[in-house]
């Protein structure tokens, strides 16, 4: 070879080696790879941040706006914690609204900025800590830094996040925290109480962060972690034993900080549950679209691209990696919802939280740091392959072109979806005036706050513990059960506390119209629970009453969560404390809840009383007079005993009293629900599908051998039209199969339907 | 143990403390680069120009509003029953998503402020303006579907 073509050949490798020595540079250096991360943030978030005064334009984005303006109302204009939000459905507990992501530090952004300014902030900032964690996630499973570097927006700019911001979904943005929790467990079981810290601050963070999803899928990837961890140390019990005591403590710090949440959560879940009967399936191919796109521009709910499948798959052939890829599988096998037979969705769904969880596509986040991972590994595979046998240099250069274009196409995804937002005129405020709750309408919620309104028309995923005594025509808002006793006036007001002055010539119920709630406190008389609004008794003379919202679950789980704030802090500085000594610093924080629970008192919830709408009750011994026998039997000891419908003109048009039977022979097994079809002679059928009878409770909230009342009075039916109308039951909050009914009794059954009569409308 | 044999030679000493320097100016850098792009997305975001959010309302328009959008509820009610039998929230919803349209085709068609189409509905109903129509001002308790 001359001298010229040496000197050529060197000069052309060097060309092909130096983006891959350039990148390889940065990407170890911490700064230099943070601010490349921030730098593609802020890119991807450009429209967003742009347009960051205005509205989004979906039903969604009005209350989650909401919950974190009204919080931030409750900070900067009343200069308290922002403990109850009165401008939401007649009054909510705010800490116990699940959705609701005011309690995480990103607060700040939102007190300085305002909500929708504050959104694009936090959408960059939750970016780069997912970018930054997936790097180092990827990195604790043995990538190198520059495949870990170019594989972090695999995840963090994974198609779910983009999508989430275009809803307003900020609170799903916590999920950018997973690859935190993951490592930090996978290194608190490698024996480091650091790992501990940073799993249970990522798990108690992306919680107070309005992580209903996110906590619950970070438990699911903590689990396996842990397999991992036990399959690893099996044959060493010390480090076995290390690796579980650090586990515990990862898990006691995590509840311990999230308990400001948890608690008033699982209050409020406990006594009003969210009620799920979707039957979501995502056969493999609507997967693969979700994650790959279907053509180009390259466009999905979950885009990860394809462009970096084949490093995925030589990870993935790689032995060592295999744990990695079971992890991928596992979360592409729940994603797949019902439609895997079998179905681990469907397993999942029956274990407390997950019953409340729906869209099984959202495991595909999980899947999609398996998958970076796998990228990153896959990266650094390729390269070793190429040094070994001594490949030209373009073939990796060309591996980290494709991996840079993957991670352009994820950004023109984020782009796409901003663009792709409907945006309206923000909300403005008012000037000061009086708070009193409007009838509202939820579909604007977010306008209501700033002109110092509720809104009672309101909507979240779960039965929400709201009165339907409230009202939004009243003159004041405080008023006299008997306004022949005397008067009633308020003298301040805030959303935790409402002082009122009272001049009564007997003794007085003043109600507040608000909801109900155990957490309210009284200065003077009895706080009463008036048809589930808020109420004082009070006796005869002038009285000057304080109601303060002071909830045990809300304060003591604060206390708890600041206790576990100083646990981590210590836990990270002091090195000599033993196993035994971290645990107790991470268990001492919880013996706050614990006390509050045995000393401090809250009156009970009321029992839930199973009454028709008219006030009769759901239980009776027989049928009301009237109703047809039809004594149909289906399985689970489930009878429907009689059934009656009439019909009525009204001046708006037909309606329908309606009213079916049943009786339980024993305990109804959970999840079950109604189906009722109206089969009309012309045009489309209607359901009146319904989990809770008389829209009270589902079958299993009762007795056993009595009449249960399933009243639907006032349905509105189309003139002139006859229907069949067919009733069964359903697994609705399981697998959605129905029934089989096993005696017809006196009906016509049609595919496990009853058939319990035929009505004309007139 | 090759950082204390660099420090033992002067020649290696010299290298050492050049590499430290070339690499605190490179975090320097980093650091500059980091601090110049989040005001950068600060600045963006604090000065990014809000949608047009239209003309004030008069009180007359305020009236109209309220007269046209409330005189039309029986009819979105009777609307959503048909829609959502049996099912008193769902139906109640219905018809609130119908007052919302309404709301913002009266905002939009009259250039005026979405939020003041919004106060003129809630003085309506709390001042007992006239109506067309016939009012509730009272909700069905929350109580999402099975699956929506």
């Amino acid at each position: 070879m001359s001298t010229e073509a040496l000197l050529l050949s060197v000069a052309a490798t060097s060309r092909w080696r130096r983006p891959v020595a350039f990148a390889r540079s940065i990407a170890p250096r911490t700064w230099a790879r943070i601010a490349l991360f921030t730098t593609f943030a802020i890119v991807a978030k450009w429209f967003w941040l742009s347009h960051a005064g205005a509205m989004v334009d979906y039903r969604d984005a009005q209350y989650n706006s909401l919950f974190e303006n009204a919080a931030r109302i409750c900070v900067t204009h009343f200069h308290e914690l922002p403990l109850w939000n009165p401008y939401y459905c007649g009054g909510v507990y705010a800490l116990g609204t699940p959705s609701a992501r005011f309690s995480s530090p990103l607060f700040l952004i939102t007190l300085i900025f305002g909500v929708l300014r504050a959104s694009p902030l936090i959408a960059v900032m939750m970016c780069v800590i997912g970018l930054e964690g997936t790097y180092r996630y990827a990195r604790s499973h043995g990538a190198g830094a520059l495949g870990a570097m170019l594989a972090a927006p695999v995840f963090a700019l994974c198609g779910f996040f983009p999508r989430s911001g275009a809803f307003e979904w900020i609170n799903f943005l916590g999920f950018q925290l997973l690859p935190w929790a993951a490592l930090g467990l996978r290194r608190a079981f490698a024996g480091e109480i650091k790992g501990a810290v940073m799993a249970g601050g990522a798990v108690g963070w992306m919680t107070c962060f309005g992580g209903t999803y996110a906590a619950p899928y970070t438990l699911l990837v903590g689990v396996l972690e842990l397999a991992a961890a036990l399959v690893r140390f099996r044959r060493d019990r010390k480090r076995l034993a290390s690796a579980l005591m650090l586990g515990a403590v990862a898990a006691l710090l995590g509840v311990g900080l999230a308990l400001v949440r948890l608690w008033p959560i699982a209050e409020t879940l406990a006594s009003s549950p969210r009620v799920l009967g979707a039957i979501d399936s995502n056969p493999p191919l609507a997967i693969a679209k979700m994650l790959f796109g279907a053509k180009i521009p390259f466009r999905g709910d979950f885009l990860v691209g394809v462009l970096v499948l084949p490093l995925a798959l030589l990870a993935a052939l790689e032995r060592r990696n295999v744990w990695i890829l079971g992890i991928a599988c596992f979360f592409l096998w729940l994603a797949s919802g019902f439609s895997a037979h079998p179905s681990g969705y469907a397993l999942l769904r029956t274990i407390p939280p997950y019953t409340m969880l729906r869209s099984p596509e959202r495991f595909l986040v999980p899947f999609a740091l398996a998958y970076a991972v796998l990228v990153a590994l896959g990266f650094g595979r390729l390269q070793r392959i190429a040094r070994k046998r001594k490949w030209k240099p373009w073939v990796v250069t060309a591996a980290l072109a494709l991996a840079c274009i993957d991670d352009g196409v994820l950004a023109d995804n984020e782009w796409a979806w901003q663009r792709g937002r409907s945006l309206m005129a923000a909300p403005e405020s008012s000037e000061p005036r009086e708070f009193t709750n409007a009838r509202g309408d939820r579909w604007l919620a977010a306008y209501y706050p700033g002109i110092a309104r509720g809104t009672l028309s309101c909507f979240d995923d779960y039965q929400v513990p709201q009165s339907a005594a409230l009202r939004g025509d009243l003159p004041h808002e405080e008023l006299l059960a008997d306004a022949s006793a005397g008067k009633l006036e308020r003298t301040s007001w805030s959303p935790n506390s409402i002082a009122l002055h009272a001049e009564l010539t007997k003794p007085a119920r003043a109600i507040i119209n608000q909801n109900w709630h155990p957490g309210w406190r009284v200065s003077e008389g009895t706080l009463a629970d008036d048809e589930g609004r808020l109420a004082v008794d009070l006796p005869s003379g002038t009285h000057d009453v304080v109601l303060r919202f002071r909830p045990r679950s809300g304060i003591y789980g604060l206390i708890t969560s600041l206790f576990a704030i100083a646990a981590c802090v210590v836990l990270w500085r002091v090195r000599r404390l033993g196993r035994f000594g971290q645990l107790g610093v991470a268990v001492a924080p919880l013996l706050v809840a614990l006390g509050a629970l045995a000393f401090v008192h809250e009156p009970p919830r009321p029992i839930q009383r199973l009454t028709l709408p008219n006030g009769e009750p759901i239980v009776q011994t027989d049928p009301p007079a009237g109703a047809q026998t039809i004594d149909a039997e289906f399985e689970e000891g489930i009878t429907l005993e009689a059934a009656r419908a009439i019909t009525q003109r009204g001046s708006d048009g037909p309606t329908l009293d309606f009213e079916l039977d049943w009786r339980l022979s024993g305990p109804a097994p959970t999840g079950l629900g109604i189906f009722v079809h109206f089969e009309p002679d012309k045009g489309d059928s209607v359901n009146v599908d319904h989990v809770a009878l008389a829209t009270v409770a589902p079958f299993e909230a009762f007795p056993p051998n009595m009449t249960l009342r399933d009243a639907l009075p006032g349905i509105a039916i189309e003139s002139g039209k006859t229907y069949k109308i067919y009733v069964g039951v359903w697994r609705a909050r399981r697998g959605g199969e129905r029934l089989k009914v096993v005696k017809p009794g006196s009906a016509t059954i049609d595919a496990d339907r009853v058939l319990v009569a035929t009505i004309h409308a007139p | 143990m090759d950082n204390a044999r660099t420090i033992a030679a002067p020649s290696g000493a010299i290298a050492a403390s050049r590499e430290c320097i070339v690499r605190a100016v490179r975090e320097a850098r980093a650091k500059i680069l980091l601090g110049v792009v989040t005001v950068v997305a600060i600045g963006r975001a604090v000065t990014a120009p809000p949608p047009d959010p239209g003309n004030h309302i008069t009180p007359d328009m305020a009236h109209s509003a309220w007269h046209d959008i409330s005189g039309r509820e029986r009819s979105m009610r009777r609307e959503a029953a048909v829609k959502f039998p049996g099912d008193l929230w769902s139906q109640d919803d219905d018809m609130h998503e119908r007052e919302n349209e309404a709301v913002r085709s009266y905002a939009s068609k009259n250039n005026v402020r979405l939020t003041e189409v919004v106060r003129a509905m809630d003085d309506g109903m709390h001042a007992h303006w006239q109506t067309g129509g016939t009012v509730q001002a009272t909700v069905p308790p929350c109580r999402p579907r099975l699956s929506y």
